[in-house]
């Protein structure tokens, strides 16, 4: 009874990363430092931190493809009110969170109680949330911020090298792990993605959870938002394009099914950080950009198609 | 063995899931022109070894010989091309094309240009539905159907494949007095052209009516075959559940408590029109009605899982506004869906998962959801109800039908709610796991908890119910009180459910 | 395609007709009599002296690109026309880019200024505007010219600096400057002419140096900064940057500032105010400025020209300067003066 059972989704993303790993430290000896993971593990971080989001919602069976212009939004709001407005720091990420946490809100209402596709409310967000940027601030790039702000995105773990956005990310993973696996929340979520009418008809509030999920996935974009501005020193109206799509990719690579009720954190995590390995692991060899997207392409479909034999070999 | 009298024989076939010996060396033969029911519990195998024959189950041992020749089932395909066609239990139409369009799925028979000729495909769907006396039109999309419709286009389909073995896995479950009566007359018709038919059923009546001989399995072991001439009832269920069955319906005297539900005057578009009612603390209060009288829909309504018109409902005499499942369960109700695998469980979770689900707060801990309390919390609710399992990290979708019902009673169980409503809660589960799931409503009767329980089934409805409420076409069409059930005839009350009488008072 | 098309022009003449609506209904609100004549009259003027020109640029997502609109809105002030600009939201997005200039040919413009977002895919867009005989001037960015004439069209002018020796300037500074250069190029979009020339304009003035690397970071500071990261890790020693737009200066130069790397010398292209308040902190070492207000008013210029008749040269060259610590505060000067 008590014998664990091990998670198989995330196995196969584990196991592409353990492979990529090796093929890079053979190739390339500056791969295996570590400097060099600490270099990865801060370069994961705003994908890392949207893919949790992102996978929340699509644990319900949704999606959501307005997080990079969420990124965007809530950045150039705070950037204003920061270097523009003169407001402290603290209330400049209060409302990007506010922001953010309000644009996942407004989708999760389309879909939940407007019964709009979610492709459908969150393509509109996306132009939405994006179009709010552009008129903000146009082609302005806000920058300026204090140091104990951008602390958050460069500052260091005093004593050491590495830098505190990657303790945010971890504890953050922590946080969402402890949700999804302990709290009634997270047993919905999966519910609702597994089957939202039984889910609905074991009297849950199906209508509450989703719009939920829906928020969550707003404010983890701010907060990607947050780090990527700190880091950079900018805000910019143009940030976060295509992130959707590296944190969707990540949440796949790390085995959550795009039809909801499966999946887990930490896969999405492995997912991320593979993304990222070889984008580091290219640039150290000095791979042309283009063929690392071809390379990115493959190993989606070679992580998703590990999952679908393996799901194929354990129902014979 | 091996002489050629026989269409097919089948021995020593086994068959393994994860977990579970499906099928252990049974053995299964037919000859041509007869009707070979198939018949067990449910889990017991029957349409196991029919998806072997029918080349859906490719993964089996065992030899199969067909006309006398030795042979491997590898594909659907295949085993029609030799002559096996198969209704299955689940219905496998696509619900946005038409009638004639499912029909001839694939093989649409094209002009010339090699477009699709529709007039052709029509008119031969048109024949094929005309042998059957089905008026069903080609024409309509099949989401327009009833299911027993449905069932229909499915033989109609099958008899499209001219086939030496047609086997139906349940297929009146669905269908309508009328429809049964045609689907014999078919039945009969094809035995007379030399066609083998295996009927998988648990209506023990229909088997002595269409049956020649039988195979009877029980978990997933072969038992025997015998003559259906030769055999009652009282022996095919001793034979299903490996003992005698005395008492089918128990019924436990309980004076009944107060009105733990009252409904008034509840109206819902043109499906429920004024509907008024009550259920009482240990009672079993029965609903019954044929397909489309508005069972399902007034309990869905009562539930809050679908908005109604107007109408007042009280629980425990206070009136309540319900519009959600939520607020249903937090005033103590349950209900049980008439489609367990859509509405009822998620099929892909594991056991502790659906069933926990309703009410995690059995489950938490100090730090959150804790795992082995949940289990433990669960394994006594399965064990109370005989949950067949060989753990409840099994997923839902393994178990069989009545299993999978009990699961659902599980998840209700957890909640402890006072009014309990079962939506056809017998439907496509055999004798054994039935009368336990009667048993379970007796003890909640006893344990004073409101019960009711909506079924098409007239027996059953008489045999287990309290009091009687008789639906047609959206409307209350007879009130059967406590000391009238044993004295009205069956045709009485199907004369209600038919519109045919009304019958508004108790006595 | 065709059916595209049509449908785009079923688009726009839909909005045309809806704006069209609302401003005779303003109308009609207005003085009702009167408009009548009034509006004549305003038609026989247009031709002579209101000019319509579409510009039409990359995006207006970067400083190079507000400097260049508020440059453009200045100059037509002062000469006397009406400048719709406009851009995709983003610089990759050619299609879009391609759809504006049709419109831009559908609507009647007197003239089309654009900046081509893609060398070759602008041609067939280029090619209607000249059958409609409205002239198009290039600005900023060149056009593939053989594609230009296998389709026969035709561009009156390129406005704009010499890309190649703009980044010359600052290819001639370093190799003045840094001895036993290791140099990293962060290059910008694929297919971009002016970017590729960018790139060895540079390259040619140091082919002493030690290439380490050169990856492109599309143009983007975020991924600037992962690839900097990446590429200081596995070398060091780098002490020469050149990042062929200012937003990826800027992500090269956060991640070495992170790295805690000294003694990097960093040179991008745009001067952007970013790039100023750096040059000033000594973080980057020259930024080479494009003056896109400038570009902007010659354009504008060019177009009247050839409204006029003239015939104008293949280039009109525009003046680009490298802005190191030296020249810094003249060159501020100068940009705030255009904000008054």
């Amino acid at each position: 009874m008590k014998k664990k059972k091990i998670d198989l989704s995330n196995m196969s993303a584990l196991l592409v990363l353990i492979v990529l790993c090796i093929l890079l430290s053979i190739a390339e000896p500056a791969f295996h430092s570590f400097a060099n993971f600490i270099n990865i593990l801060q370069q994961v971080t705003v994908i890392a931190v949207l893919a949790l989001g992102v996978n929340i919602v699509i644990f319900t069976g949704g999606i959501d493809i307005s997080v990079g212009s969420v990124v965007a939004f809530s950045g150039i709001v705070m950037g204003k009110l920061v270097v523009e407005g003169g407001m402290p720091s603290i209330v400049g990420v209060a409302a990007a969170l506010v922001i953010g946490a309000a644009c996942g809100t407004f989708n999760g209402i389309m879909i939940a109680k407007f019964k709009l596709q979610p492709m459908i409310a969150t393509l509109a967000m996306m132009s939405m949330a994006r179009g709010a940027a552009l008129t903000l601030a146009g082609g302005e790039t806000i920058t300026g911020y204090s140091d104990g702000f951008r602390w958050i995105g460069i500052g260091t773990v005093p004593g050491t090298q590495i830098p505190v956005q990657i303790i945010f990310m971890i504890l953050l993973y922590l946080l969402f792990y402890y949700i999804m696996k302990y709290r009634k929340f997270g047993r919905y979520i999966y519910s609702i993605g597994g089957n939202e009418e039984a889910t609905r008809l074991s009297g849950i509030n199906v209508d509450k959870f989703k719009t939920l999920a829906y928020t969550l996935s707003g404010l983890c974009a701010a907060i990607a938002s947050v780090i990527l501005v700190a880091k950079l020193n900018s805000a910019q109206s143009t940030a976060g394009q295509d992130y959707e799509m590296d944190a969707i990719a990540s949440c796949v690579i790390g085995g959550t099914s795009l039809l909801g009720g499966f999946g887990s954190v930490w896969g999405t995590f492995v997912g991320a950080i593979i993304m990222i390995v070889i984008r580091n692991g290219l640039n150290l060899l000095n791979v042309s950009a283009n063929l690392q997207k071809l390379v990115i392409g493959v190993v989606i479909l070679l992580a998703v198609l590990a999952d679908s034999i393996r799901n194929k070999a354990a129902k014979k | 063995m091996g002489n050629s009298r026989y269409l097919v024989e089948m021995n020593d076939i086994s068959v393994e899931f994860p977990g579970v010996k499906a099928l252990d060396r049974v053995h299964f033969n037919a000859v041509p022109g007869e009707v070979h029911v198939l018949l067990g519990e449910n889990g017991a195998g029957k349409s196991t070894i029919m998806k072997v024959l029918a080349g859906v189950n490719t993964n089996y041992t065992g030899t199969i010989i067909w006309k006398g020749q030795e042979i491997t089932a590898r594909s659907v395909d295949e085993q029609r091309q030799r002559g096996v066609s198969i209704i299955f239990q689940e219905m496998n139409l696509l619900k946005n094309l038409t009638v004639a369009e499912n029909m001839f799925l694939g093989r649409q028979p094209l002009t010339k240009t090699g477009n699709i000729d529709w007039k052709k495909m029509n008119q031969d769907a048109r024949a094929l539905l005309d042998s059957i006396n089905s008026d069903i039109p080609e024409t309509v999309q099949v989401s327009a159907l009833s299911v027993g419709q449905m069932q229909m286009v499915e033989i109609a389909k099958a008899l499209s494949f001219h086939c030496d073995i047609l086997i139906m896995d349940e297929p009146t479950s669905a269908l309508t007095e009328k429809e049964v009566e045609s689907l014999f007359s078919i039945i009969q018709k094809l035995k007379s052209e030399g066609v083998a038919i295996v009927y998988i059923s648990h209506r023990l009546q229909e088997i002595l009516k269409i049956g020649d001989r039988l195979t009877i399995f029980r978990d997933g072991q072969y038992i025997n075959t015998v003559n259906v001439k030769d055999i009652d009832i009282d022996q095919m269920v001793a034979m299903m559940v490996g003992r005698e069955m005395t008492d089918y319906y128990p019924k436990v005297d309980v004076a009944p408590g107060e009105k733990l539900l009252e409904v008034k005057n509840i109206r819902q578009g043109t499906v429920l029109k004024d509907v008024s009612f009550y259920a009482r603390a240990g009672e079993i209060t029965g609903f019954y009605g044929l397909m489309g009288a508005g069972r399902t829909e007034l309990v869905r309504a009562v539930f809050g899982a679908d908005p109604i018109d107007s109408g007042e409902i009280y629980i425990k005499g206070k009136q309540v506004a319900i519009k959600s499942c939520e607020q249903a369960k937090k005033l103590g109700m349950a209900l049980l869906t008439e489609d367990r695998k859509n509405q009822g469980l998620i099929l892909e979770f594991d056991l502790n998962q659906n069933i926990s689900l309703p009410n995690l707060d059995t489950a938490m801990g100090g730090l959150g959801l804790d795992k082995n309390k949940e289990t433990e919390n669960n394994q006594r609710l399965a064990d109370s109800v005989r949950v067949k399992t060989p753990s409840l990290m099994q997923k839902a979708k393994n178990l069989s039908g009545g299993n999978q019902q009990k699961v659902v009673i599980c998840k209700w169980l957890n909640t402890d709610s006072d009014i309990i409503i079962f939506d056809e809660p017998t439907r496509g589960i055999d004798v054994g796991a039935k009368a336990e799931i009667y048993g379970i409503m007796n003890d909640l009767k006893k344990a004073g908890k409101a019960v009711i329980m909506v079924s098409s089934e007239l027996a059953e409805c008489m045999g287990v119910s309290d009091r009687i409420y008789v639906m047609h076409e959206g409307e209350i069409t007879g009130v059967i009180g406590t000391e009238e059930i044993g004295n009205l005839t069956e045709e009485q009350v199907v004369g209600l459910a038919t519109g045919a009488n009304k019958k508004m008072s108790e006595g | 395609m065709k059916i595209m098309k049509n449908r785009q022009l079923k688009k726009i003449t839909a909005i045309l007709m809806a704006s069209a609506m609302v401003f005779g209904l303003t109308a009609c609100g207005g003085s009702g009599g009167e408009s009548t004549s009034s509006t004549g009259g305003e038609g026989s003027d247009s031709k002579s002296g209101d000019i319509k020109i579409a510009y039409i640029v990359k995006a207006k997502t970067d400083e190079f690109w507000t400097t260049m609109e508020k440059g453009a809105y200045a100059a037509a002030e002062e000469k006397g026309v009406t400048v719709e600009f406009q851009a995709p939201e983003k610089e990759t997005d050619v299609e879009k880019q391609v759809q504006m200039v049709e419109n831009a040919v559908v609507k009647g413009f007197d003239a089309i200024i654009l900046s081509a977002a893609d060398s070759k895919s602008l041609v067939p867009a280029i090619v209607k505007a000249n059958n409609a005989n409205i002239p198009v001037i290039l600005v900023n960015d060149t056009i593939d010219e053989e594609a230009l004439e296998a389709d026969g069209g035709k561009v009156e002018t390129y406005v704009g600096i010499n890309q190649y020796d703009a980044a010359k300037l600052a290819g001639e500074y370093a190799a003045e400057n840094i001895a036993d250069g290791k140099v990293c190029y962060l290059e910008g979009i694929s297919g971009v002419k002016a970017l590729e020339d960018r790139l060895t304009g540079f390259r040619d003035q140091v082919e002493g140096y030690d290439i380490v690397a050169s990856q492109t970071a599309k143009c983007d500071r975020n991924e600037a900064f992962n690839v900097m990261q990446n590429v200081l890790q596995k070398n060091p020693d780098v002490n020469v940057v050149w990042a062929v737009n200012a937003e990826m200066g800027q992500g090269a130069i956060q991640a070495i500032q992170q790295g805690n790397y000294e003694d990097i010398q960093v040179f991008d292209f745009d001067a952007s105010s970013d790039d100023l308040q750096a040059i000033e902190d000594g973080t980057l070492a020259g930024t080479v400025a494009q003056y896109p207000n400038l570009q902007a008013e010659t354009a504008i210029q060019c177009c009247l020209d050839v409204i006029n008749g003239e015939t104008l040269e293949a280039h009109t060259e525009t003046a680009a300067q490298l802005i190191t610590k030296d020249n810094l505060e003249e060159y501020r000067a100068e940009m705030e003066k255009l904000d008054e």
